[in-house]
C-alpha cells in the first residue's frame, strides 16, 4: 500500500467510525446537560419528564478545580441543552465545550444558558490581581446557596427553555411556579429554624457562603483560608484565633472537599463548632434535590448552633 | 299665642320636616356615591386592560429582548463562544506565562547540559483566542536559556475546528500527538520533573510535538461507553524512532475508553498504534516502508477520597517492531509506573519507576526509580523535590536531585485530554 493509499484508508476509518456520532436532537426528550448536580436538579424541576437531564462536576468535589473527564466530554457531545453557571465558576467549561466540538454550543448559540443572569453578584473585585488568591472577576459564584437566587434562576431557566421549546412552555412556567410555592413554604420554615441566631459571627473555610449568609442573616468575619484558594498558613491560623475570640464566633462552615484538620485545629484554640455543609445536591445522601439540600444545611447549621454538635 | 307655643311648635316642626330633608339628601349622596363608584369600576376595569396589554406588550420585547440577549450574553468572556466585546480589547487574545526553573545535582561528572546546574529550564507564552464561531487559535512559544537547544520554539501551535460534519473535531498545526498520556502534557503539567525515560528514547527528551493534522471522534455502542478515536498524520521529521525526513509522514491512531468504577473511582484506558519509517542514509528505504511499527498502551486510575485527597496509579508501555536499518534494537521496548498522593492542600507525594530497552541497546535494559514531593503554595505556583536513581544499560548508575518550580500567570488553560 503506497503512502497516498494509506492517507486516503487512514481518513476513510477515520471518517466512518464517526458516522453516527453526529450530535442528533430527540424529538421527544431533551437532553440537558449542566455543570453542576444542583443547577441539573433544578432544570429538572422545570422540566419534569420532558427532559433527561445530567452533570458535569461531581457534588463531592470542588467545582473550581473538577478536571472534565472523556465521559463529560461525550454527555456534552450528545446534548441538546447545556447550563452553566456562569462567572467563572467553571473555568474548565470552555475546554469541556471545545473538546466536546457540539456546535450547538459553540458560537452564538441560545443552547447554552447561564444561570447568573439576573443575579445580583457580591464581592466583585476591585482590582483583577492573583495576589488576591483566586479570586473571580464577576463577583463571588456560589450564588445559588440564597433560595432567594434560586427564585431567579428558576424563573430564567423556564423562559430560556420556553423560548427553546415553545411547544412546551406552558409545562415548563407551570412546573416552575408550582416548585417556587413549595420554595417559598420551605423558605418561611428556615427563616424560623435559624431566627435565634440571626446576627451570629461565623467563620467559613472558602469564600463559599457570602450568599447563603446574607440571606439568613449571619455574617462572615473571616476564611479559614488566607486568600480564595491559597492554604491557610501558621500566621492565618493566629489571625483566625484573635478575630474569632474578639467576634464570639461559635460554628465554622466548611465543604466535604475541604480538608477537616485546620478547621478542627482552629475549632479546639477557639471553642467553636466545625460545620460540614455541602455545596450541591448530592453532595450528601439526604440532599436530593435543591430543597432537601438547604434543609440538611439548616438543620446542621441548627444544631450546631444550639448544641454544638457536628 | 305665647311665645312658648310658638317656641313648641317650632320644635315640633323641626322633629317632623327635618329628617326628611337630611333623608332626602341622604338618598341623593348616595346615588351620588353609587354614581362615582360605577366610574371608579369602569376606570380600574379601563386600567386593568391597560395592564394587560402592557404585560403582554413586555412579554414580547422581553422575548425579542433575550434572543438579543443570547448574542450579547456572549460578549461576557464566561459565556461559551468568541468574546466579542465591540471593543478593541475584546479582540485580544488570552495570553498567559508560565515559567519552569530546574536544578540538578548529580553525581554524573560528565560536564552535560543540565548537570550541577540551575536553569530557567523553560518560559512557555501562550496567546489563543476564538478565530471565528467555529474555530479557535492556540499558540504555545517555549523560550529557555539552554546551551545546547534552540533558544525559542514553538512546543504547539494550531487550529482547531469543530462542528465538522458526523461531529469530527479537526485541529492542524504542530501539536503534541495523542501517544498515550503524558506526551499531550507540556512540562509544567507533568507530576515529575520529566518526561517517562521510554517516552524520552523513543520520542525525544521533551516527547514528541510534530506538524500535523488530527481528526478525533466518540465510536457509539450500545453500553454509552465514551470510546475516543483520534486518528494523526504528523510531518516525518521529529522524534528518535522515525525518519526525520519531512515527506515520509507518522501516522498515529489512539483508542480510548473511560470506566467510572463507582462515585470516587476513575478508570481511563487507551492503545496507541504508530507507523513511520527509519532514517536511512541515502534516504533508500527499499521495500521497508513504514518500517517503524509503536504500539502502546496506558491505563490510569484516579481515585477521589474524602476533603480534597487524591490518589492516582498511572502506567504506560510502549514497544516497537522496527526494520534493522537504522537502530540496534529491533524490539525495543518500556514501561513507566507511577503512583501519586495528594494528602493534603499543600503536599502532594509519588514515585515513578522506568524500565526500558532502549533503541540503541538490545538485551540489556535501563533501570530508574523517582521518587519526589510536590509543595502547592497555590494553584499557580508548585515547587517539586525529586531523587532520581538512575541505573542506564549503557553507563554508570547515577543519583541525581531535582528541584523544580513552576510559576503561571495570565489566562492558562490546557485542553480537555
Amino acid at each position: 500500500m503506497n503512502m497516498l493509499s494509506k492517507i486516503v484508508f487512514s481518513l476513510c476509518v477515520a471518517l466512518t467510525s464517526g458516522f453516527i456520532t453526529s450530535p442528533e436532537v430527540s424529538a421527544d426528550v431533551i437532553k440537558i446537560v449542566a455543570t453542576t448536580s444542583t443547577f441539573a436538579s433544578l432544570a429538572k424541576e422545570v422540566t419534569g419528564d420532558l427532559a433527561e437531564v445530567d452533570y458535569v462536576a461531581s457534588p463531592k468535589r470542588n467545582v473550581h478545580t473538577y478536571s472534565p473527564t472523556p465521559k463529560d466530554v461525550f454527555k456534552v457531545k450528545i446534548a441538546d441543552v447545556f447550563i452553566h453557571g456562569g462567572a467563572d465558576l467553571e473555568l474548565w467549561k470552555s475546554p469541556l465545550l471545545e473538546a466536546a466540538g457540539n456546535p450547538a454550543f459553540l458560537g452564538e448559540k441560545n443552547t447554552v444558558i447561564h444561570l447568573s443572569e439576573g443575579i445580583q453578584m457580591l464581592e466583585a473585585p476591585q482590582e483583577l490581581t492573583r495576589s488576591e488568591g483566586d479570586i473571580h472577576r464577576y463577583g463571588n459564584p456560589h450564588y445559588w446557596l440564597s433560595p432567594a437566587n434560586v427564585h431567579i434562576i428558576v424563573n430564567h431557566l423556564a423562559m430560556r427553555l420556553g423560548q427553546l421549546y415553545p411547544q412546551h412552555v406552558d409545562v415548563f412556567k407551570r412546573n416552575a411556579s408550582q416548585f417556587q410555592s413549595r420554595l417559598k413554604k420551605k423558605e418561611v420554615i428556615w427563616q424560623s429554624e435559624l431566627s435565634p441566631y440571626v446576627q451570629q459571627a461565623i467563620v467559613t473555610y472558602h469564600r463559599t457562603w457570602s450568599y447563603f449568609s446574607n440571606y439568613f442573616n449571619f455574617i462572615v468575619v473571616a476564611e479559614i483560608e488566607p486568600k480564595p484558594g491559597i492554604a491557610p498558613s501558621a500566621k492565618h491560623l493566629i489571625y483566625l484565633y484573635e478575630i474569632m475570640k474578639s467576634k464570639d464566633v461559635k460554628v465554622i462552615v466548611k465543604a466535604p472537599f475541604y480538608e477537616r484538620r485546620t478547621p478542627k485545629k482552629v475549632a479546639d484554640v477557639t471553642g467553636a463548632t466545625v460545620v460540614t455543609l455541602p455545596l450541591d445536591v448530592g453532595g450528601v445522601k439526604e440532599a436530593t434535590d435543591f430543597i432537601a439540600l438547604i434543609d440538611y444545611n439548616v438543620s446542621q447549621l441548627k444544631r450546631a448552633f444550639s448544641k454544638g454538635v457536628v | 299665642m305665647s311665645s312658648i307655643m310658638k317656641g313648641m311648635i317650632a320644635m315640633l316642626f323641626a322633629l317632623v320636616v327635618m329628617p326628611q330633608c337630611l333623608l332626602a339628601q341622604e338618598a341623593v349622596a348616595q346615588h351620588e356615591m353609587r354614581k362615582q363608584f360605577l366610574q371608579l369600576q369602569s376606570t380600574i376595569h379601563e386600567q386593568n386592560q391597560l395592564i394587560k396589554s402592557l404585560l403582554t406588550r413586555v412579554d414580547v420585547l422581553e422575548t425579542q429582548m433575550n434572543g438579543r440577549m443570547s448574542t450579547i450574553s456572549l460578549s461576557r468572556p464566561d459565556a461559551a463562544g468568541p468574546a466579542m466585546e465591540g471593543l478593541s480589547q475584546g479582540f485580544n487574545p488570552e495570553i498567559g506565562v508560565v515559567a519552569t526553573v530546574q536544578a540538578h545535582i548529580t553525581e554524573n561528572t560528565e560536564d552535560g547540559e543540565g548537570n550541577d546546574t540551575i536553569a530557567l529550564k523553560e518560559l512557555e507564552i501562550n496567546f489563543a483566542q476564538y478565530v471565528d464561531p467555529y474555530s479557535r487559535l492556540d499558540a504555545i512559544i517555549t523560550l529557555n536559556d539552554d546551551l545546547e537547544e534552540n533558544l525559542v520554539e514553538i512546543e504547539e501551535a494550531y487550529y482547531t475546528h469543530w462542528g465538522l460534519p458526523l461531529g469530527f473535531v479537526a485541529r492542524a498545526g504542530k501539536i503534541r500527538p495523542k501517544i498515550g498520556k503524558q506526551n499531550v502534557l507540556h512540562l509544567h503539567q507533568l507530576d515529575t520533573v520529566d518526561y517517562p525515560l521510554v517516552i524520552q528514547d523513543f520520542f525525544g527528551e521533551e516527547g514528541l510535538a510534530a506538524s500535523g493534522v488530527r481528526l478525533q471522534n466518540f465510536i457509539p455502542n450500545p453500553w454509552d461507553i465514551p470510546l475516543q478515536i483520534t486518528g494523526e498524520v504528523l510531518r516525518g521529521n521529529n522524534g528518535n524512532s522515525f525518519s526525520q525526513i519531512s515527506r515520509r509522514p507518522i501516522f498515529n491512531s489512539h483508542l480510548s475508553s473511560f470506566f467510572e468504577l463507582s462515585d470516587d473511582i476513575e478508570l481511563e484506558l487507551g492503545t496507541t498504534a504508530m507507523f513511520g519509517e527509519e532514517n536511512v542514509s541515502g534516504g533508500s528505504q527499499g521495500d521497508n516502508r513504514f518500517g517503524v511499527h509503536v504500539f502502546g498502551f496506558d491505563a490510569t486510575l484516579n481515585w477521589y477520597l474524602p476533603e480534597g485527597k487524591k490518589a492516582k496509579l498511572q502506567g504506560e508501555l510502549y514497544f516497537q517492531d522496527r526494520t534493522d536499518l537504522v537502530k540496534t534494537n529491533f524490539n525495543p521496548w518500556g514501561f513507566y509506573l507511577l503512583a501519586d498522593y495528594r494528602f493534603h492542600p499543600k503536599w502532594s507525594a509519588g514515585v515513578r519507576v522506568d524500565y526500558l530497552e532502549t533503541l540503541d541497546t538490545a538485551n540489556e535494559h535501563t533501570f530508574a526509580v523517582s521518587p519526589y514531593l510536590t509543595f502547592w503554595q497555590s494553584e499557580f505556583a508548585n515547587f517539586r523535590l525529586q531523587l532520581q536513581h538512575l541505573n542506564p544499560a549503557d553507563g554508570q548508575p547515577d543519583n541525581g536531585i531535582f528541584l523544580q518550580g513552576n510559576f503561571a500567570i495570565g489566562e492558562h488553560r490546557h485542553p480537555v485530554q
